[in-house]
C-alpha cells in the first residue's frame, strides 16, 4: 500500500525544520521586496465559550511605509485604516467612527523600517520555530508571557506574500485568516486608503 | 522584524470594532406567558454613544440570573480586545493583551471615559417576565421614591420600556421567541446624560446552561488596578 501511496505525494509536501534564525531572515527578505500588496480574506473564528464556530470575509491592504487597511464585510462589517501611529476606524452598521492616536512608538513606519536590516539575533520575549514547506516558510511565535495571545502561527510565501495566519489565545479562542488572490507591488495610491 | 512581531501581539487586541446584524427569520414558538430570562449566550454588536465620544464591537456575551455578565470584546482581527465581568455593582475589565485588568464599582468608572455608559448594562437584567398578557397596553409603577420604576407595556403585552427614577432608562426591541421564552433582539440604554447604550443580539441561545466559571475572571497572573484609574479605550 505505501508503495501505491508514496508516488502520489509531491515532493515538496514535507515541511522542514529550519533554524528560527535563518526563518525570520528568510521572510524579511521576502517582504523586503514588497512595496504594496493587496489580498481577500477569510478569517475563521473559533469561540470556546459558546461552542460556535463565526467565518467572516473582507480585504486587507498594505503600502510601505506605514499604511495598512482592512475591511470586513457583512454582516459584521468593519473598516480600519491605520497609518503609522494614527488608527481610524468605522463600524457603518452603527454609525459609529473611531480615531485613535497609539503611542508613537508604535508607528507602523518604525516597524516596518525593521523589515531592512537583516535579522542579527532573535527577539526576547518569544520563543520561536520555523520550518520550510515547499515555496513557503512558517514562523510558529510563542511569547514567553502568558497574557493575550498564546500562539501566533504565520505563513508565508518566499516572496512575502501572506498565505495564513493563525492565532490561539489563552482563553482557548482561535482565529485563522487565510489569504486568497494577493497580489504584490500592484501601484496602490492613497486613494486604496481611504476609509469612508 | 522580530520586533514587528511583537508589535502585532500586542497591536491587534487594542482594536476595537465592528457591528451590525442580520437575522434571517426563524420559525417562531408561541410566547409563553410568565416565561423568564434565566440565561442568554449570543452573538453581539454593541455601540456605545456618549458625550465624551463613542466606540462599539462586536464580540459575544454570558447573562446569567440575576445580575451575571461577561461581555468579550473582539478586535477586527478576530482576536479579544477586552472582557468585562459585571456582578451586583461591581465590575471588571480585563485587558488580556496587557495582562491587566480594572476592578470595582460600577460607579467607580471615570466620567470622561466613553464606557462610563456601560455601567447601564445591569440594567438588562430583568427579574420580571418580559410577556404578560395581562398588562396590555398598561403603563406600571412599581418601588418607591428612588427606587421607583415605570414599566410600558406593548398591545401585545411585551415589556418595551422601564424607566427609573434616576432618569435611565432601558428599551426592549424586535421581539423573538426562543422556545417560547420571548427574547429582545434590540436592548437599548439612555442614562438621560446623553449616553446611549445599543446592543443588538445575535443567534442568541436562552436559558441553556452557563457554568459559573464562564462568568468569573481568571486573574491568575494579571495585573489588578481600581476601576477609577482605566483611561484609553
Amino acid at each position: 500500500m505505501a508503495l501505491l501511496i508514496t508516488p502520489l505525494i509531491p515532493a515538496g509536501s514535507h515541511a522542514a525544520t529550519i533554524p528560527p534564525l535563518e526563518g525570520l531572515e528568510q521572510a524579511r527578505r521576502g517582504f523586503a521586496g514588497m512595496t504594496d500588496f493587496i489580498a481577500d480574506i477569510t478569517q475563521e473564528k473559533q469561540i470556546t465559550l459558546l461552542k460556535k464556530r463565526q467565518v467572516s470575509s473582507g480585504q486587507v491592504r498594505f503600502r510601505r511605509p506605514d499604511t495598512f487597511y482592512m475591511e470586513v464585510y457583512s454582516p459584521y462589517a468593519s473598516r480600519l485604516l491605520l497609518k503609522d501611529n494614527v488608527l481610524n476606524m468605522v463600524l457603518p452598521a452603527e454609525g459609529i467612527r473611531q480615531k485613535t492616536v497609539l503611542p508613537p512608538e508604535e508607528g507602523l513606519g518604525r516597524w516596518f523600517a525593521l523589515f531592512d536590516r537583516p535579522v542579527a539575533r532573535l527577539p526576547e520575549g518569544v520563543d520561536i520555530k520555523a520550518e520550510r514547506h515547499g515555496n513557503t516558510i512558517g514562523l510558529r511565535i510563542i511569547p514567553t508571557a502568558k497574557k493575550g495571545v498564546k500562539e501566533l502561527d504565520i505563513t508565508l510565501y518566499d516572496d512575502g506574500r501572506p498565505k495564513r495566519l493563525v492565532i490561539e489565545e489563552q482563553n482557548s479562542d482561535r482565529t485563522v485568516m487565510t489569504f486568497r488572490r494577493v497580489r504584490k507591488n500592484v501601484g496602490l495610491t492613497e486613494k486604496d486608503f481611504r476609509i469612508e | 522584524m522580530m520586533n514587528a512581531v511583537k508589535y502585532w501581539t500586542t497591536l491587534l487586541p487594542f482594536i476595537l470594532i465592528t457591528a451590525g446584524c442580520a437575522t434571517a427569520p426563524k420559525p417562531q414558538v408561541p410566547l409563553r406567558p410568565g416565561a423568564t430570562l434565566e440565561t442568554v449566550s449570543a452573538m453581539v454588536s454593541i455601540s456605545v454613544k456618549a458625550p465624551q465620544g463613542s466606540t462599539g464591537g462586536h464580540g459575544y456575551m454570558l447573562y446569567k440570573k440575576p445580575d451575571r455578565f461577561h461581555l468579550v470584546m473582539l478586535t477586527p482581527f478576530g482576536t479579544t480586545a477586552l472582557e468585562t465581568f459585571s456582578a451586583d455593582d461591581r465590575l471588571t475589565i480585563l485587558i488580556p493583551s496587557k495582562g491587566t485588568a480594572y476592578s470595582g464599582s460600577f460607579t467607580d468608572m471615570p466620567e470622561n471615559s466613553p464606557l462610563r455608559g456601560w455601567r447601564m448594562i445591569k440594567l438588562m437584567a430583568v427579574d420580571q417576565p418580559l410577556f404578560d398578557p395581562g398588562k396590555k397596553g398598561i403603563v406600571e409603577k412599581s418601588g418607591e421614591g428612588s427606587g421607583e420604576i415605570t414599566s410600558w407595556y406593548d398591545d401585545t403585552g411585551l415589556l418595551t420600556r422601564k424607566r427609573f427614577a434616576t432618569g435611565e432608562e432601558v428599551f426592549f426591541r424586535d421581539y423573538q421567541s426562543a422556545d417560547g421564552v420571548p427574547f429582545p433582539s434590540v436592548v437599548e440604554f439612555t442614562d438621560g446624560n446623553g449616553s446611549r447604550v445599543k446592543i443588538t443580539f445575535d443567534e442568541p441561545e436562552i436559558n441553556k446552561p452557563v457554568e459559573d466559571a464562564a462568568l468569573t475572571p481568571n486573574l491568575e497572573g494579571i495585573t489588578i488596578l481600581p476601576l477609577i484609574s482605566i483611561k484609553g479605550i
